[in-house]
């Protein structure tokens, strides 16, 4: 009977109950809510499902030495982690994104890849505050490409600079991702006066075939020649973009689109979610991450709608540009140019700006890739 | 396995930054220098799409640029006096006024001055 009793002991100091801790409960809390705002609300339900899952079962509380721990080697979910470590999956979501993205509004209307330019300078700015907040330059790049708004770009960078904050990182990153429509639309009311909301932007000229077999490689040519470094998110982007436009590698396109990128987006959301372990996670670093993803996303908004005011300056009427799609700049495609159609609507409900803002939208993608290839070989 | 040995930054990540950290305390070289780059990239990905954009759907006016470099050309021709001079020499050896002429026409063709120019304004006045 004794030695029931002291087996039974055994066995509950191993559950996850006698090794809970407050930061457990908080963090699983946190992952509810994630799964809650992306099933209640639709943000970002395909990221932020994964994620709130993987947050719960990274804090499952457990002894350690049993190799079920995203951090210990060897283990699944570390195996599995081993994709977002060292890099591998950004590259694969980049390559299903440019297999399921239109550049056609782009190739009509280069010149609103300025705009997308201009949004980067989010990254930039809360790099620079970053440093002054006590983070190395390292850690700083890390943070500030949460501006870039794009979670794959950011996890591949901090993978390499900051490994050691990449979950807040991610996390922030994806979360902002969610909030677009929230965080974004003051800016763009409170920058645009209503004049300016209601222009009418010339309807895109047709793009040919020609012109969009052309766009990927040489897009891929003189952006990887100028950054080698952001060549793995840049090359597989537009490789993606080529197996679409090419016409003759349909299934190979549909498998980039479909399956691969469902595959890798579960991958990258659950093992992400993972690492957010309470003893990693939670501590005050984490809300200084936090804070500076945010400030990260405003700069880059009023970079973007400011950019595009100032291009009005030099277009001639009747070609002037709807400063609402400045915010789609900060990339977080699809969403930011959905934000820049539905603000514009409100307006003009006869005025459909989603065409115009996935020019820079998809201009804001090469140009957070580009940012991410010239701090990695400035700080990597 | 420590957690912190699997996060752990490469020692060329920590030389960099460290590097860049005394180079550029407050990040303002690496800022000015990363937002030059960006636009830089993009900027030339609008002239290449632009210039892709014309030529594909056969718009670009190769004619004009044509001109442009035959007018360049031009900026090597023998100038006025030095014509004359041809045609003198010319005049002098062959002794022929032929020659003066196929001067002042190799003059003239070199400075395009051979052709009128046409306002391609085409205006009707009602009788």
């Amino acid at each position: 009977m004794h030695t029931v009793i002291e087996s039974l002991q055994q066995f509950l100091q191993y559950t996850g109950f006698a090794n809970m801790t407050w930061q457990h409960v908080i963090m699983i809390a946190i992952g509810v809510a994630f799964i809650t705002v992306a099933i209640k609300k639709d943000w970002e339900p395909l990221l932020l499902v994964p994620i709130g899952f993987g947050m719960i079962i990274g804090n499952i509380p457990f002894t350690e030495g049993l190799q079920i721990g995203i951090y210990e080697q060897g283990s699944v979910m570390n195996i599995l982690y081993q994709g977002v470590q060292k890099g591998w999956y950004p590259p694969l979501i980049f390559l299903g994104i440019g297999a399921m993205t239109d550049f056609s509004s782009l190739i009509s209307q280069p010149r609103l890849l300025l705009i997308g330019a201009a949004a980067q300078i989010g990254i930039f700015g809360a790099y620079v505050v970053a440093l002054h907040l006590g983070f190395t330059p390292a850690e700083s790049g890390a943070i500030g490409i949460i501006g870039g708004a794009d979670g794959p770009t950011a996890i591949f960078l901090s993978s390499k600079l900051a490994p050691h904050l990449m979950g807040a990182i991610a996390v922030s990153a994806y979360s902002y991702m969610a909030l677009v429509p929230v965080i974004q639309r003051p800016i763009m009311l409170l920058m645009t006066t209503r004049k300016e909301r209601l222009i009418r932007m010339k309807t895109p000229r047709p793009v040919s075939q020609k012109e969009k077999i052309i766009f990927p490689i040489v897009g891929f040519i003189l952006t990887a020649l100028i950054v080698p470094s952001g060549m793995p998110l840049l090359g597989m982007l537009f490789f993606g973009n080529l197996l679409k436009e090419s016409g003759v590698t349909k299934r190979l396109a549909e498998t980039a689109r479909g399956p691969l990128i469902d595959v890798v987006t579960i991958l990258i959301g659950v093992t992400v979610g993972c690492s957010t372990q309470a003893d990693v996670f939670l501590t005050t670093t984490s809300v200084k991450i936090f804070a500076l993803g945010l400030m990260s996303f405003i700069i880059a908004t009023i970079c973007g709608v400011g950019f595009a005011k100032i291009m009005n300056l030099f277009c001639k009427e009747g070609n002037k540009i709807n400063p609402l799609i400045g915010n789609a700049g900060v990339s977080a495609v699809p969403d930011a140019a959905r934000v820049s159609q539905n603000v514009g609507r409100e307006f003009d409900p006869s005025n459909h700006l989603l065409m115009h803002a996935m020019a820079p939208n998809v201009a804001g993608v090469i140009g957070s890739a580009v940012a991410a290839g010239i701090l990695l070989s400035f700080l990597g | 396995m420590n957690t912190f040995m699997l996060l752990q930054v490469s020692e060329n990540v920590v030389r960099k930054s460290a590097e860049m950290a005394a180079r550029d305390p407050h990040g303002v070289i690496i800022t000015v220098v990363s937002v030059a780059v960006v636009f830089t990239a993009l900027v030339v990905l609008y002239f290449a799409y632009t210039f892709v954009g014309k030529a594909v759907n056969g718009k670009f006016d190769w004619k004009s640029l044509a001109c442009r470099f035959k007018r360049k050309a031009a900026k090597g021709a023998p100038s006025e006096e030095e014509a004359a001079a041809i045609a003198l020499a010319l005049d002098q050896e062959l002794n022929g006024e032929t020659y003066a002429a196929i001067g002042l026409a190799l003059h003239q063709y070199l400075n395009d001055t051979v052709h009128d120019n046409e306002s391609y304004i085409i205006t009707i006045k009602r009788k």
